[in-house]
C-alpha cells in the first residue's frame, strides 16, 4: 500500500478529474493507495537558498508520516509535489546540517528513508510497461501525442534523475503501449513559464506558445503533461485561438483511461472486484 | 563597464555564499546558461552576464536587473552548468538579498479565476508580493 499525497493544486481542482482518474487506473493494476491521514501544502517550489530551513518543514513531515503508517511510499500525482518532497527526502539524506536543524525544529527525527513516487514512475516501477500493454483494450491508434514534462519533473537531474533531463522517454513509452505514437518536437524540455501566468502572464504566455507552436509542427492531435500548472499554462497560452485551431492539453491519464475502457468501466470493474472480495 | 564602479563590501560578497554555498569565480563565460534560458528573450543581462557581474563584484547592477524577476527557476542553466555553479541558485540568492531587506510595501492581495493554487503560492514566495 502507497501513502497518496494529494498536493493542494490536484485537491482543488478535483472537477478536472486527474486524481480520479489516476486512481481508477491504479487500482485497476493492483495498486492501491490512500491519502495520508493529514498533509500539508509541500509549499509549492523547492527552497533554492541554502540557509532556509523553515520550507523543508512540512515536506518532511509527510515525508515521516509515510513511515509512521506503514506505507511502502509516498505517492503523488503533481510534478511539483513530486519535485519539492523528492529534493527535501534527498536533502535530509546528503545533509547534516539540514537534518539537524529540522530535526530539532520538529522535536523528532526522520532518516530520509520514505521513498517518493510519481504516478508515471509507478507506472513503470510497480506495474510495468508490459503489464500496462495487457491492460489495453481500446488502442489509441492513429493518436499522435505529443509528451510535455515540465522543468520540475526533469531538474535538477542528479536529484530527480527519474527520466534523461535532456531526452526524457518514459510517458512516451506509456503512450506507445497505449496504442498511439509519441511525437518527438523541439522545446519539449523547456520551462512553460510556471508561476510567471500570475504576475507576469506574458512570459508564461510566450514560453508556452513557443512550445505549443513546435508541438503541432511535429503534427501532433494532443498534448500530455502531468503537472496541473503546465497544464493551465499550455492551454492558457491558446486562449485567442479558435476552438478548432488549439492543441488539446490533458492529463496523461486521459488517453490512458480511453485506451483502458474508459472511467466508468474501470470504477465499476474496482468496485466488483472489492465485493467479490 | 569601462568606468570605475562601486564593488560590493566583503560582507556583502560573503553574504550571497553563505545563501548560494556556491562560488561563482569558477565560472568561464561559456554561456551554456543563456543559450538555454527560456526567458532570455526578456532579459537585460543575461544569465551569463550576471555571474560575470557577480564575479567582479558588481552587486548593484544584479540587485537592479530585471533578470532577477524574469528567472522562472526552471533549472535549465543550472543542470547544464559544466562548472556546477548553478545560476538558479546565484539569481535566487540574490532575490533573497532583495527580500530579506525590510520593506514598507504592502503584500497585494489579487485573485485571478481558474488559476491553479501551485502558481499563486510559487508567486508569492518568489516575490513576496
Amino acid at each position: 500500500m502507497l501513502g497518496y499525497y494529494p498536493g493542494c493544486t490536484v485537491r482543488a481542482q478535483k472537477d478536472d478529474g486527474f486524481e480520479r482518474e489516476s486512481m481508477a487506473i491504479l487500482a485497476t493494476l493492483g495498486i492501491p493507495a490512500l491519502d495520508l491521514s493529514e498533509w500539508e501544502c509541500c509549499g509549492a517550489v523547492y527552497p533554492l537558498t541554502k540557509d532556509e530551513y523553515a520550507p523543508l518543514l512540512s515536506s518532511v513531515r509527510a515525508l515521516k508520516r509515510t513511515g509512521e503508517e506503514n506505507r511502502q511510499g509516498l505517492l503523488t500525482l503533481c510534478s511539483a509535489c513530486y519535485h519539492v518532497l523528492k529534493r527535501v527526502n534527498n536533502r535530509m539524506q546528503n545533509d547534516e546540517v539540514a537534518k539537524k536543524r529540522v530535526e530539532s525544529y520538529m522535536g523528532a527525527s526522520y532518516d530520509g528513508s520514505t521513498k517518493v513516487y510519481h504516478l508515471i514512475e509507478v507506472l513503470q516501477d510497480l506495474v510495468g510497461l508490459d503489464r500496462l500493454k495487457a491492460s489495453v483494450v481500446k488502442p489509441l491508434t492513429g493518436e499522435k501525442i505529443a509528451c510535455y514534462y515540465g522543468c520540475l519533473f526533469l531538474r535538477p537531474k542528479e536529484v530527480m534523475g527519474l527520466v534523461d533531463a535532456e531526452n526524457p522517454q518514459l510517458m512516451e513509452k506509456i503512450v506507445e503501449a497505449m496504442g498511439a505514437t509519441a511525437v518527438t518536437y523541439a522545446y519539449r524540455t523547456d520551462c512553460c513559464g510556471a508561476f510567471h501566468s500570475f504576475q507576469k502572464e506574458q512570459l508564461s504566455q510566450n514560453a508556452s506558445q513557443r512550445i505549443i507552436l513546435a508541438a503541432k509542427a511535429a503534427g501532433a492531435t494532443q498534448m500530455v503533461t502531468a503537472c496541473p500548472l503546465c497544464k493551465y499554462n499550455l492551454e492558457h497560452c491558446q486562449k485567442d485561438l479558435a476552438l478548432k485551431d488549439r492543441l488539446p492539453v490533458r492529463y496523461i491519464t486521459a488517453p490512458m483511461v480511453e485506451a483502458m475502457g474508459g472511467l466508468t468501466a474501470l470504477e465499476q470493474g474496482e468496485s466488483a472486484r472489492q465485493t467479490a472480495n | 563597464m569601462r568606468f570605475p564602479q562601486k564593488v560590493a563590501s566583503s560582507a556583502v560578497q560573503a553574504e550571497l555564499k553563505t545563501i548560494t554555498q556556491k562560488d561563482v569565480k569558477d565560472c568561464y563565460q561559456c554561456m551554456k546558461c543563456s543559450s538555454g534560458c527560456p526567458f532570455v528573450a526578456d532579459m537585460d543581462y543575461k544569465p551569463h552576464q550576471l555571474m560575470l557581474l557577480t564575479k567582479l563584484g558588481l552587486f548593484d547592477q544584479v540587485l537592479k536587473s530585471r533578470s532577477l524577476w524574469v528567472c522562472a527557476s526552471c533549472l535549465t542553466c543550472s543542470s547544464r552548468c559544466p562548472r556546477d555553479i548553478e545560476p538558479a541558485v546565484i539569481i535566487e540568492g540574490f532575490r533573497a538579498m532583495v527580500l530579506r531587506e525590510k520593506s514598507d510595501d504592502k503584500i497585494q492581495a489579487f485573485h485571478k479565476p481558474g488559476m491553479p493554487r501551485q502558481a499563486l503560492i510559487a508567486s508569492m514566495r518568489k516575490n513576496r508580493r
